[in-house]
């Protein structure tokens, strides 16, 4: 434990934007992370690659705290961030997913237009009294004002689904998180808006931490300037990209990279 | 968009270092000519310490390439220019090495001249410092032309090795006593007819880049 709290006290500095630690997730008394101790790096993309069903999607569901959504789950351990362990019983749940965004597999816009899509959730937060502005800032950011600006009271719905991606990004930004959490955000896209979508996630990366979860590794290789790689619920291996893909210390990550060829 | 760019600007990276070791190398084989002309020591030392940067900078070059490879996953001539990036800084270093022999004869030279005039050496090592220069330059201009053009001129070196390694032999056979000297020579001539071989290898690979033709020129 002496040990464990001397590595988060180092750990936990100023380059770190969050740090989980010792933390696990039972799902049905069923362990599905496991003892996860990784430090995100600021201002970086952090990728989480493994197999379907190593916890990528648990752990990225985990630092916004929303496996709690599923009544069965039970987290141990702790997640820091500003100082705080998120996991403190007086968290503001509200706050923290404004501060902390997640971005679904696939896209999920409202049922309104582009400009209600990023009005309704900023008027939610109270974030700001000039709509217009907000809305031209936080699609600029998404990298849709020029294709989007003669359009903003179109139905979200007849945008492509990888405009529709990048509107439900654009509407995190307008929230000003500090974290972007993302799950496989590109997947369910064809390969010229996957190719958008890294393309913005690698810009977002100067204003924000992003931490993303990769079904291809090729991709997670491409934007990410960490590595994690899990394997049945727990930290195989993590590290700086290059490093990993180029010369994995472990054998197992070395076993995932080479069958992992699409 | 934005990945597009990233690759590019590393590429750009990859092509300042290559220029530079392009450069060291040639400088390299200048200096050791100038230390074979002025039977000057301290200058083939010189060269020696360079060689060592030389070799640093293939280490630096190859692992951004491979880093690059690892995560970008290029293709079509993308791909090729990396993989010609690796066999020109390969070739690059064994040419250095090259210009470290041709230093060392130097030393040797310095402490039993020749007797004839070594213009011929000269000459190989001039031209072999040219072609280096205009190969480098034809892999970042991605110039089918000049490799090609580049790579023919190694016919002259060969011309003159044949022609040096005639007359060092000659000379042996009238003083016998001259045959350390004489195997020392031949073996520094060998070093530069070597020497354009590898440029020529530096040409086909970056044939290979630009066309996706394997040519064989040596």
């Amino acid at each position: 434990m002496q040990e464990n709290n001397t590595r988060q006290s180092e750990e936990y500095n100023s380059a770190t934007a969050v740090l989980c630690s010792a933390l696990n997730v039972d799902f049905h008394g069923i362990r599905v992370l496991s003892n996860i101790h990784i430090a995100f790096r600021r201002n970086a993309i952090t990728s989480l690659i493994g197999e379907e069903g190593s916890g990528k999607t648990t752990l990225l569901r985990a630092i916004n705290r929303s496996n709690e959504e599923f009544a069965a789950s039970d987290t141990s351990g702790t997640v820091y961030f500003n100082g705080s362990n998120l996991y403190a019983p007086a968290t503001d749940l509200a706050a923290l997913r404004r501060k902390i965004a997640y971005i679904f597999p696939e896209p999920r816009p409202f049922p309104v237009s582009v400009y209600a899509n990023i009005s309704w959730a900023a008027r939610f937060h109270k974030m700001s009294s000039d709509l217009d502005r907000l809305v031209e800032e936080s699609l600029k950011e998404g990298g849709l004002w020029d294709e989007l600006k003669d359009k903003l009271r179109r139905p979200a719905s007849t945008l492509s689904p990888g405009q529709q991606q990048r509107l439900c990004i654009a509407r995190a930004l307008a929230l000003k998180p500090e974290i972007i959490l993302m799950d496989e955000p590109a997947s369910s896209l064809d390969a010229l808006s996957a190719g958008r979508v890294e393309s913005l996630i690698r810009q977002l990366k100067t204003s924000y931490t992003v931490i993303v979860a990769n079904r291809s590794v090729q991709r997670a290789s491409r934007i990410s300037d960490y590595c994690a790689f899990l394997q049945d619920g727990s930290t195989v291996e993590f590290g700086d990209t290059g490093d990993l893909f180029l010369n994995p210390k472990d054998p197992r990550t070395e076993q995932f990279l080479s069958r992992s060829m699409h | 968009m934005l990945s597009r760019i990233m690759f590019n600007e590393a590429l750009n990276r990859q092509h300042h270092d290559l220029l530079t070791m392009g450069a060291l190398v040639e400088e390299n084989i200048r200096k050791a000519l100038e230390a074979l002309r002025n039977a000057d020591q301290a200058l083939a030392d010189e060269v020696k310490a360079s060689d060592t940067v030389i070799n640093a900078l293939q280490i630096k070059i190859d692992d951004q390439t491979a880093r690059l490879l690892a995560t970008q996953q290029p293709l079509a001539r993308d791909l090729r220019e990396l993989v010609t990036s690796l066999k020109i800084t390969d070739n690059l270093e064994r040419i250095g090495d090259y210009a470290v022999h041709l230093a060392k004869a130097a030393k040797r030279l310095a402490e039993e001249p020749y007797p004839r005039p070594l213009d011929r050496l000269e000459r190989m090592a001039l031209q072999g410092c040219a072609m280096v220069h205009d190969a480098v330059r034809a892999y970042l201009e991605q110039d089918e032309a000049l490799a090609r053009s580049t790579a023919a001129l190694d016919d002259t070196i060969d011309r003159d090795h044949k022609a040096f390694v005639a007359e060092v032999l000659a000379l042996m056979s009238e003083n016998p006593g001259r045959a350390r000297q004489a195997t020392k020579l031949i073996s520094t001539s060998n070093y530069l007819e070597r020497l354009g071989d590898h440029v020529t290898n530096i040409c086909e690979a970056v044939i290979f880049m630009t066309s996706g033709e394997h040519v064989e020129l040596n």
